[in-house]
């Protein structure tokens, strides 16, 4: 048999010796890194309006907005908003205000037990309503455009389609429509998500909620490891090694985690919705959903819609996004691909500018 | 010394790690099982709450049996390795690491089975003897979290096994078409992406999706038995109990909810009055959205009839 190592003596030496150098330098590095570099989320912003633990934020333009409407973003329970303005040179909120749009954008807070029976109605037609009520009377406008991200897609979503008249434009981003359409997608690295969640028997969610209260924000920090397991488990040995001796991508790394360990826990009731009727019914695409009694018809919809989804989505497949297509009410349905997955869409280099530059650009159009 | 040499000597290292922690995982099980079949006889226990022993050193028995089967295979690992080429210590045990199940069960994969754990310990409640029956159950609960994560881990495991397995065959291959390995990083990352692709075939299987939903509705059930307990003593020291609280945020709750559709509604009568704003303009837009909601409005009684108010107003 031929032999398989070919590592000479010199290789191995100079191979660790590289690795002591990174590390050395790594070392001196976080030395040096102080608190302040690590934060996230530095966009100037106010608090205009408080609900409950939620509180809608308004971001201060760095120059005077063009007339054009304001946008409210709405981001997932199950994770921070702070991932849409993770640094500044990776915030798709100051590529929206570079550009002159007004944001807003609601923190959903910290749910605790306490928190069980809020509902998805609470959130749509409760917190967004209201967000949106303000919003129109600090404006003087009788709609406004909607931006969701991920499951606070599917809130916008719920919202749009039964409060119509209150949006001018929706804008969908790596946001889950069609629940079970990850069967059509053959990437075994897709929709885990789904695939965990329907095993689960819905008299399992429901003592899951009676136990905790909350859908806690660390069961689903580890269903998200399961997808990509190595990754999860090297980062801190071989993940850092990688950008320990490079200031800027050490900072970066530091900052992704410092939003990845910020996992909320999902209020209760909503939860059980959530993983019930959305992912394991799939009731939102068949216009079975219910709200306060309604049933969210997304045929209602018939407002112009962007829907941007990730090329390489490992968490909202894109077919699980596209099916809106073919559900909506209006004929000004636009999609935008974007290369990368779930998270990179907002915080990798390469998106920056393209999907800030794609949501105005597509807003403009319709002016 | 040669590739030969590093990877049995590394792999004695190994092997012998895993053994002595398979024996204590069967150990473990099969004593548990005769303690709690010891106590559960039928004078002991009457109503049959205790947890089945057979079950247990079953578990154990099966959990054994997986370590075994990839101890054997571990011995077989030297025969397929080729001699040659030479590597450092410090690479080999950063690599023995990175290899070693045992560590990454901890570590990563077992991620789910820590959370559980972890969001159910709570102090030990073994004082409690008057509270027997529940207290039985609550045992019983627990060791089906023992057993439900002992399935799990086995489940786990053989995604290890396969990852090992698939490696050596990858390495034997590269051998025999008279490819090498140039750097200890290389061989890294070689087994990081076989074990990536073996786990994640893991998590989709029947098997693993079935032992997980079984791990966290133990665990989900441990917790609810183990409150049982708790509330009875709280009764007992007029503390208010986890279920009164519940019921009283869902009271704080409906209040809430209630309050927001009456200001609403309010909100919604002074607009559409013509009330409220001084801005013109605001004042119109309000008015609008006003009449808007106030048509698209009307599902739940209470706030049907607030709405036919306000569209009257």
């Amino acid at each position: 048999m031929e032999s398989l190592m070919n590592i000479l003596p010199q290789d191995a030496l100079n191979e660790v010796s590289d690795m002591q150098a990174k590390l050395a330098e790594g070392i001196r590095l976080m030395g040096e890194i102080r608190e302040q570099d690590v934060q996230i989320g530095t966009t100037q912003k106010e608090a205009v309006l408080q609900q409950d633990k939620v509180v809608l934020y308004r971001y201060t333009p760095p120059e005077k907005p063009r007339d054009m409407v304001p946008v409210l973003m709405t981001y997932a329970l199950v994770g921070r908003f702070t991932m849409v303005d993770l640094q500044e040179d990776r915030s798709l909120v100051r590529n929206l205000l570079s550009r002159g749009i007004e944001v807003y954008i609601l923190d959903w807070g910290n749910p605790s037990r306490a928190d069980r029976f809020l509902t998805m109605e609470d959130y749509v037609e409760g917190y967004i309503a209201e967000a949106v009520d303000f919003i129109c009377d600090s404006h003087g406008v009788d709609r406004i455009n909607i931006m969701g991200i991920c499951e606070g897609g599917v809130l916008a979503t719920c919202y749009t389609a039964l409060n119509p008249n209150f949006v001018e434009n929706l804008i969908l981003t790596v946001t889950p429509i069609d629940f079970h359409a990850d069967k059509e997608d053959s990437s075994v690295y897709h929709g885990f998500i789904n695939l965990w969640t329907r095993s689960l028997a819905p008299k399992d969610v429901d003592q899951l909620i009676e136990a905790f209260g909350i859908l806690p924000g660390d069961l689903m920090g580890s269903v998200f490891s399961m997808m990509t397991p190595i990754r999860s488990l090297t980062k801190y040995n071989l993940g850092l090694l990688d950008v320990i001796d490079n200031e800027k991508k050490l900072l970066n790394f530091l900052r992704m985690e410092k939003w990845l360990a910020d996992r909320p826990h999902h209020a209760g009731e909503a939860a059980k919705q959530w993983l019930k009727d959305l992912y394991q019914d799939n009731k939102l695409i068949n216009n079975e959903f219910e709200l306060a009694g309604k049933k969210v018809d997304l045929g209602r919809i018939r407002m112009p819609v962007l829907n941007v989804y990730a090329s390489d989505d490992h968490i909202i497949p894109p077919s699980c996004s596209r099916a809106l297509a073919k559900r909506v009410g209006t004929n000004d349905y636009t999609e935008l691909e974007l290369p990368g997955g779930h998270i990179g869409v907002f915080v990798s280099g390469k998106s920056q500018g393209r999907l800030g530059g794609g949501i105005v650009d597509w807003l403009e159009e319709r002016k | 010394m040669n590739w030969t040499e590093d990877a049995s000597k590394f792999l004695d290292m190994w092997v012998q790690g895993q053994k002595s922690l398979a024996e204590s995982q069967e150990k473990f099980f099969a004593n548990f099982g005769d303690q709690i079949g010891k106590s559960s006889s039928p004078q002991a226990d009457p109503l049959g709450l205790a947890p089945d022993a057979e079950i247990l050193t079953e578990t154990g028995r099966k959990v054994a049996e997986v370590w075994r089967s990839f101890l054997a295979f571990c011995g077989t690992l030297s025969e397929v390795l080729p001699a040659g080429g030479q590597a450092d210590d410090e690479a080999r045990t950063a690599l023995g690491k990175l290899m070693d199940p045992a560590r990454l069960i901890g570590a990563g994969m077992s991620d789910l089975d820590k959370t559980i754990r972890r969001l159910t310990e709570t102090p030990e409640l073994a004082d409690l003897g008057e509270f027997e029956r529940k207290f039985m159950k609550t045992s019983s609960a627990w060791v089906e979290l023992r057993r439900c994560s002992g399935e799990y881990q086995g489940v786990v495991m053989g995604a290890w096994i396969t990852a090992m397995q698939r490696l050596m065959t990858k390495l034997k291959e590269k051998a025999e078409q008279g490819e090498s390995v140039e750097s200890w990083r290389q061989l890294t990352d070689i087994w990081l992406g076989i074990a990536n692709d073996a786990l994640v075939e893991t998590h989709r299987s029947k098997q693993f999706l079935e032992a997980q939903s079984n791990l966290l509705r133990a665990g989900t059930q441990y917790r609810l038995r183990e409150r049982e307990i708790t509330e009875i003593v709280c009764e007992a020291k007029s503390i208010p109990t986890r279920t009164e609280i519940d019921d009283l945020h869902r009271t704080v709750h409906e209040l809430r909810r209630e309050l927001r559709e009456l200001k609403q509604t309010w909100s919604d009568i002074l607009a559409l009055a013509g009330d409220g704003d001084a801005d013109k303009e605001k004042k119109s837009s309000k008015k609008r959205r006003s009449a808007g909601k106030a048509a698209a409005k009307g599902t739940r009684a209470r706030t049907k009839r607030n709405t036919a108010k306000s569209a009257r107003a």
